[in-house]
């Protein structure tokens, strides 16, 4: 862990993209990855959209 | 019966193109004196409302089809199947854009009495046309067949004008034809949209499949319909397009999002195909990256690509086709559709033009429907 921290850092940020701003404010280098989560975080939603992939009769 | 553009929608809650459009009909038919008494009767429940989309058939903006109309009839001989549009009017005053004065009904009659039959004689000579290779063209010529049908409608042009004049129709008849269609960029826009039902109405009623096979707004409601859940509509509200809009109008002018159009989006053209329409990015606004940024996008969200109609500018990928609803649940993308923008009067006509987007919900339900047949 000691080590991860003293050498310089390729970072990926996933989602949020304010996480990526401040790291590349700070001098940082990231990589920003445009996600969201499925059905826009609705439950419901999300539960019948993962019955339908890889769902062999759809 | 009386069709319009969309999912299914009572007198009351039409907006006001629809209306507009619908009294235009009642007394183009001769079923009303006048549009007051067509108004009543259009308001009485004596007349039957229905989906253009329920009956094979397509139209733009309010999508209004009567008995009497002439139709473009387009065969899926691979299928066997039909679909039907109306010929297009072309801009300024018309039906379609809830306009209803005598110029406008005059304009019908005579698409009855001179255009349809000039275009059905010419079409006895050339024999069926094939769509598919004359629209391939016109992607390759600067059309996405939505907002732009310049090089379409030449193209068929080109094949109809020789067999006017071998036809036996008579001369000032076939010249009257000519002038019209000449004058009208928007000709191929009907037939593109009946070329592009018959294509997905093919693909409506496979069973577990996801793919969208109808995309249609009401003017009140966007819906969409999808092969695996048969006739159901899944409906949001109809975004107003925050698009360009023609001097002296605004975005606080216009009628919600409106018209079968969506179809030829459904099918992968359209704005699905914005990165062969970059001449056009200033009518509906944005930049040529941002076109080609669209067509991009749109793959994210298809089952495929459609390797008949192909995008120069993308070195000759195929135009993403066959909207996955789990695509767009999963990715939160919308399809994008190149739109115009009617006035909310009826009367109007168009007032803008725009990209707008098809709204999440309609595809959220759908996923919830499919997961529930399961």
């Amino acid at each position: 862990m000691s080590g991860l921290l003293s050498r310089k850092l390729e970072i990926v940020n996933i989602g949020l993209p304010a996480f990526a701003t401040a790291i590349a404010g700070a001098g940082g280098s990231v990589t920003q990855v445009a996600w969201a989560p499925p059905a826009g975080g609705d439950r419901a939603v999300g539960e019948a959209l993962a019955k339908l992939i890889g769902n062999p009769s759809v | 019966m009386i069709l319009h553009a969309g999912a299914p929608i009572e007198w009351s809650r039409m907006c006001g193109p629809m209306q507009g459009g619908i009294c235009g009909a009642l007394v183009y038919e001769g079923w009303a004196s006048d549009l007051d008494a067509a108004r009543q009767l259009a308001a009485s429940g004596a007349v039957r409302f229905d989906s253009c989309h329920q009956h094979r058939a397509v139209g733009p903006m309010a999508g209004i089809l009567s008995p009497s109309m002439p139709v473009w009839i387009i065969d899926n001989p691979e299928h066997g199947n039909q679909a039907f549009a109306t010929l297009n009017e072309g801009l300024g005053k018309v039906l379609r854009y809830g306009a209803n004065s005598p110029e406008v009904l005059a304009r019908l009659k005579w698409f009855g009495a001179t255009l349809a039959p000039t275009l059905k004689a010419a079409l006895a000579v050339t024999g069926p046309i094939d769509l598919k290779p004359l629209m391939a063209q016109a992607l390759h010529m600067g059309d996405e067949m939505h907002n732009r049908n310049v090089a379409a409608s030449a193209l068929l042009f080109r094949k109809l004008a020789p067999a006017m004049m071998k036809s036996d129709m008579k001369a000032a008849d076939i010249a009257a034809s000519m002038d019209f269609l000449t004058a009208n960029d928007f000709s191929f826009l009907n037939v593109a949209m009946a070329a592009c039902k018959a294509m997905m109405d093919a693909a409506h009623g496979v069973e577990g499949s996801s793919l969208v096979t109808t995309m249609a707004r009401n003017g009140v409601e966007f819906g969409i319909r999808v092969s695996g859940t048969g006739g159901q509509w899944f409906t949001a509200p109809a975004p107003r397009v925050n698009g360009l809009y023609f001097p002296g109008y605004s975005i606080a002018d216009a009628a919600p999002d409106l018209g079968d159009s969506a179809i030829t989006e459904t099918c992968g053209i359209g704005g699905f195909a914005m990165a062969s329409a970059l001449a056009i990015v200033k009518f509906i606004g944005g930049t040529p990256d941002e076109a080609l940024g669209y067509t991009r996008a749109m793959a994210d969200i298809t089952l495929g690509r459609n390797p008949s109609f192909t995008l120069p500018a993308l070195d000759f990928a195929g135009t993403p086709a066959g909207i996955d609803i789990r695509k767009v649940v999963d990715t939160g993308i919308e399809p994008v559709v190149n739109t115009g923008i009617a006035h909310k009067d009826a009367g109007v006509g168009q007032i803008g033009s725009g990209i707008t987007r098809a709204p999440l919900p309609c595809f959220t339900k759908a996923v919830e429907a499919l997961a529930s047949r399961l």
